[in-house]
């Protein structure tokens, strides 16, 4: 454990130095206060504006996180030929991968929390000093929803990191890239294949549709931002269901990356 | 040094060329074809981020629509916009209310496609099955537009049965039901209506309120009876009796007068063969005044002067704003005076001597 945690740590601080990780900061936080201007031109709809498009920024630039230094956590230690110096330590492949995973997920923990109370703070000013017009409009402020669906975005996140961990343990960085981004706007689109699934009237297309859904990290699920706006669904089951799928999706995908990493050969 | 200086110079050059591209195809393209994109290849487009394409949306909707006049704007991309946004957040009420109530009204507020603006409530009340500013909205422009108080009184107790409605907004909803049905003619069911409203309101201030409409439709009811008994009377000696008191000294009021229960006497309209209620007539003559003067007023503040006359004041009312022009409760015609804008009338309440 001592081990995964000081790569979790190594890779915590390789990340934080990351210039690409500050200009994504930076563009989430540019686009999360840009929202009180055009929630200035939206005929009343303020909380849904500032909230719209600061959940959506912090989930598209910690998706891009994901992807972009997720690709390169393995990659980079092998190409650049570190990997020899980490085991030459009394450290094993599955242990390298494990802190190399949590390391980027301290890292978007601790950047989505930080997005998420400057998001927070402009929330509760609109929602302050429009407190009656926002009660008459959409019936409530649904501050815990705004929260969960923060953390469901930090459970997205946790997978699409898995992903391109797997592609990373395996390719180079640009075919990583792509591929974790199709398999995430495939996992986007999840209900789509489940909808073919029960539309199609040959039943070994329909089995075979519905355990590629099963299959595909059902991303569509991490989406609550639509109740963090009207309120909904979000309840006790729900969160513990979710984080129960994503969780053990994010262990199959980490055990995947470990089988492909363990059987690699470094020349 | 040379080198950015070269870069700033090509870029420089370049955009004479950009302008001359921009003259071209500014000619080939319109703003309206730069939107017509199907909500389904939008939302594959987003990725999943369809909040945030509606808003987008929404925002370019409000700035195209606000940006020209009503006779410039085009309902079929109104309608396409505020169905895409729809279809993009299916629970963004507003923009069924707003999209639905811009299209539905006639100018100059709107753009008089009241069916495509019913279509867009419509759609946002099967999305929406437990928002209740849905039917209201809807229940609104039937009564004002089309007029079919049915319908509207059919959406208003839909809108008063939704889980979202409060308590007092719950007895308004159904104080604007059962006023529909008493326009359109459905007494019975408007009287059920406010009873219920006068036995379950827990404010005293709406109880009365309940209690004055039912005291009103009883009132309209004996005017009906005694306004039949007039015309059976007028049918078998060919002119109008002198007096109610006569009318039923002839044997044509079973049981004699009645006394009105919102309190006045009942006397004849001569204008209009009927009996009417002078405590009643006394209330809507004031409500028609008070309505007439204020469109006198609104017709001054967009033209500049008061309406030469009372078919000038009629036109206005019918033609450019939402309301009916009311008729006299006595059927006489009212009073204008087009140098004041001032709109009164010769019978007045207390000078009718019962007759």
């Amino acid at each position: 454990m001592k081990r995964i945690l000081s790569v979790a740590h190594n890779t915590f601080m390789e990340a934080i130095r990351d210039r690409v990780l500050y200009s994504l900061v930076l563009f989430a936080l540019l686009m999360i206060v840009s929202s009180l201007v055009f929630a200035s031109i939206s005929a009343e709809q303020y909380n849904k504006i500032v909230k719209d498009l600061g959940l959506t920024a912090i989930s598209v630039i910690g998706i891009l996180i994901s992807v972009f230094l997720g690709i390169g956590l393995v990659y980079k230690e092998v190409e650049k030929k570190t990997v020899y110096n980490i085991f030459s330590k009394p450290i094993r492949r599955y242990e390298f991968i494990l802190g190399k995973y949590l390391g980027l997920g301290l890292t978007l923990f601790i950047i989505t929390l930080g997005m998420a109370l400057i998001l927070f703070l402009i929330v509760l000013y609109i929602e302050i000093k429009y407190a009656g017009l926002i009660n008459f409009y959409y019936g409530g402020h649904f501050y815990a929803e705004f929260f969960n669906a923060i953390y469901f975005e930090y459970l997205e996140f946790l997978i699409v990191i898995g992903i391109a961990l797997v592609f990373s343990s395996f390719t180079t960085p640009v075919m990583s890239a792509l591929f974790t981004f199709f398999v995430f706007a495939i996992g986007r689109f999840s209900s789509d294949i489940r909808l073919f699934a029960e539309e199609v009237k040959n039943p070994v297309t329909a089995v075979f549709s519905e355990a590629v859904y099963r299959v595909i990290p059902n991303l569509e699920k991490f989406d609550v931002r639509n109740e963090a706006v009207y309120g909904g669904t979000v309840n006790p089951d729900l969160v513990l269901y979710t984080t129960a799928y994503a969780v053990i999706y994010a262990a199959a995908l980490l055990m995947l990356a470990i089988i492909i990493f363990e059987k690699k050969e470094f020349k | 040094m040379l080198g950015l200086i070269a870069i700033a110079v090509l870029v420089a050059i370049s955009i004479p060329f950009q302008v001359r591209i921009d003259d071209i195809r500014g000619k080939f393209r319109s703003v309206e074809e730069s939107l017509y994109l199907s909500s389904a290849s939008l939302r594959k487009i987003s990725l999943g981020y369809t909040e945030i394409l509606s808003d987008i949306y929404w925002m370019r909707a409000i700035q195209y629509f606000g940006s020209r006049k009503i006779e410039e704007q085009n309902p079929d991309l109104l309608y396409h916009y505020f169905d895409i946004i729809t279809d993009l957040d299916p629970r963004f009420v507003n923009a069924y209310r707003y999209g639905g109530t811009f299209l539905a009204e006639p100018g100059p507020f709107g753009l008089g496609q009241f069916d495509k603006g019913v279509a867009l409530l419509e759609k946002g009340r099967k999305n929406n099955p437990d928002n209740f500013r849905l039917p209201l909205e809807e229940a609104f422009l039937y009564y004002f537009y089309p007029k079919d108080y049915v319908k509207a009184a059919e959406l208003f107790q839909e809108a008063a049965r939704k889980p979202g409605v409060a308590g007092s907004r719950e007895a308004s909803v159904k104080g604007m039901a059962a006023a529909a049905l008493a326009k359109g003619g459905d007494r019975e069911l408007s009287k059920d209506i406010w009873r219920i409203i006068y036995e379950t309101s827990p404010s005293e201030g709406r109880r009365n309120f309940a209690f004055r409409n039912l005291q009103e439709i009883e009132t309209m009811e004996i005017e009906d009876g005694l306004t039949a008994a007039l015309r059976a009377y007028r049918k078998k000696y060919g002119k109008l009796p002198g007096s109610v008191k006569e009318l039923a000294a002839a044997g044509y009021v079973e049981g004699g007068i009645p006394a009105a229960p919102i309190g006045g006497d009942f006397v004849i309209a001569p204008d209009i063969d009927a009996v009417r209620n002078t405590e009643l007539a006394s209330r809507k003559l004031k409500e028609a005044l008070a309505v007439l003067n204020a469109k006198a007023a609104r017709f001054r503040k967009m033209y500049g002067e008061y309406p030469r006359d009372l078919a000038e004041l009629r036109a206005f009312v019918g033609k450019e704003t939402t309301g009916e022009f009311p008729e006299h409760p006595m059927g006489e015609e009212f009073v204008y005076n087009p140098a004041s804008g001032i709109v009164e009338s010769k019978w007045k309440y207390g000078e009718s001597k019962e007759q």
